[in-house]
């Protein structure tokens, strides 16, 4: 069967949207903060905070960025604020896919992101 | 020519400049953390160390954020059973670690560092110098003649570190052999020998003790 060339194309488009957030912040010693991204799983330890930016494979950093906790007693998530420049090198002055996580409670739970661009899903494990 | 400033004013002038380099660099490159002044405590150096249980710790803040001023800021902690934030100042409560977040405008993140608080072990004594210096342990037998004057200040010690905050202090026993009096500034004392004889201070402090035999030699 041959799909229609504008058919196929969403569909090998929609396959190729991807949603990735990478630390951009270090856990203290003895402490964790890490993102598995091929697992697509965050595991903190419990008062701990990690920075996170969000990027896709429409925009790089992710457009109208939103990212929620599913259980906010679990990880918490905050707004964050990066001055690009500072940290890249890079022209830019205000990323506003940037968030700060905070290991709430031991516990499992999951992060919803999402930009303009597609979603997914995280995994989550807050570690005492 | 040397001038001799009274020494609470040196004093003074000696924690501001130590507190003025003092700083951690937030997590994100955006703002400095450091042990501050406010309040009329003591400026106890910066965050190079943990904070001792049962102690409080004003904090500092410097934003580094190129072309804007500083805007409405507040701390938070990430881990308050390890340690709270109000009005700026950390009590530290239980053995651990945690973020200290600071937020800016509309609850934006802007940078936060991780704090570490510690079960103090012991009380040090470091003997000081009238320029606020520090000269080292100070000897648990000390030999006095009437006049002489000793300035010291208290530390919490764990592992032979000494730890971060401000706490209550008490020194008892002098008598009518020498007299201690707070010199100023939390946790510095200054003792002064006023007959011959012999004393025993107790220093107590976060429910530990030490103490130092004072001899005033005739």
């Amino acid at each position: 069967m041959r799909l229609p060339v504008p058919v196929a194309a969403a569909v090998l488009l929609a396959g190729c949207d991807a949603i990735y957030l990478d630390a951009v912040s270090e856990p203290p010693p003895t402490k964790r903060a890490r993102i598995y991204g091929d697992d697509k799983k965050v595991v903190i330890s419990r008062g701990v905070a990690l920075a996170v930016e969000c990027t896709d494979n429409c925009d790089g950093p992710c457009r109208a960025a939103k990212l929620r906790s599913r259980n906010e007693g679990v990880i918490a998530v905050n707004k964050g604020y990066r001055f690009a420049g500072v940290a890249r090198g890079e022209d830019e002055v205000h990323n506003a896919a940037v968030f700060v996580l905070v290991g709430v409670s031991p516990g499992s739970t999951e992060l919803e992101v999402e930009s303009d661009c597609t979603d997914d899903t995280f995994s989550v494990e807050v570690v005492p | 020519m040397r001038v001799h400033l009274p020494v609470p004013l040196s004093l003074v002038l000696l924690l501001a400049v130590a507190c003025a380099a003092d700083s951690g660099e937030g997590a994100l490159s955006q703002a400095s953390f450091g042990a501050g002044c406010a309040g009329g405590g003591a400026c106890v150096g910066n965050l190079d160390a943990p904070l001792a249980v049962g102690s409080r710790l004003p904090l500092r803040v410097d934003l580094q954020i190129p072309g804007t001023a500083t805007p409405p800021l507040g701390l938070v902690s990430a881990a308050p059973d390890v340690f709270s934030v109000a009005d700026n100042v950390a009590e530290a409560h239980a053995a651990g670690v945690g973020a200290l977040l600071l937020f800016g405008p509309e609850e934006l993140v802007l940078d936060f560092i991780h704090l570490w608080v510690a079960v103090p072990e012991d009380l040090g004594l470091t003997r000081r110098s009238e320029d606020g210096d520090a000269l080292g342990s100070l000897t648990p037998q000390l030999a006095l003649y009437p006049g002489d004057e000793v300035l010291f200040s208290v530390e919490a010690v764990a592992g032979g570190q000494d730890l971060l905050g401000e706490f209550p202090v008490s020194v008892t026993g002098g008598g009518s052999t020498v007299s201690v009096v707070g010199a100023g500034v939390s946790r510095w004392f200054r003792i002064r020998a006023l007959a011959p004889g012999q004393a025993t201070l107790a220093i107590e402090a976060l429910g530990l003790g030490t103490e130092v035999q004072v001899e005033v030699l005739p």
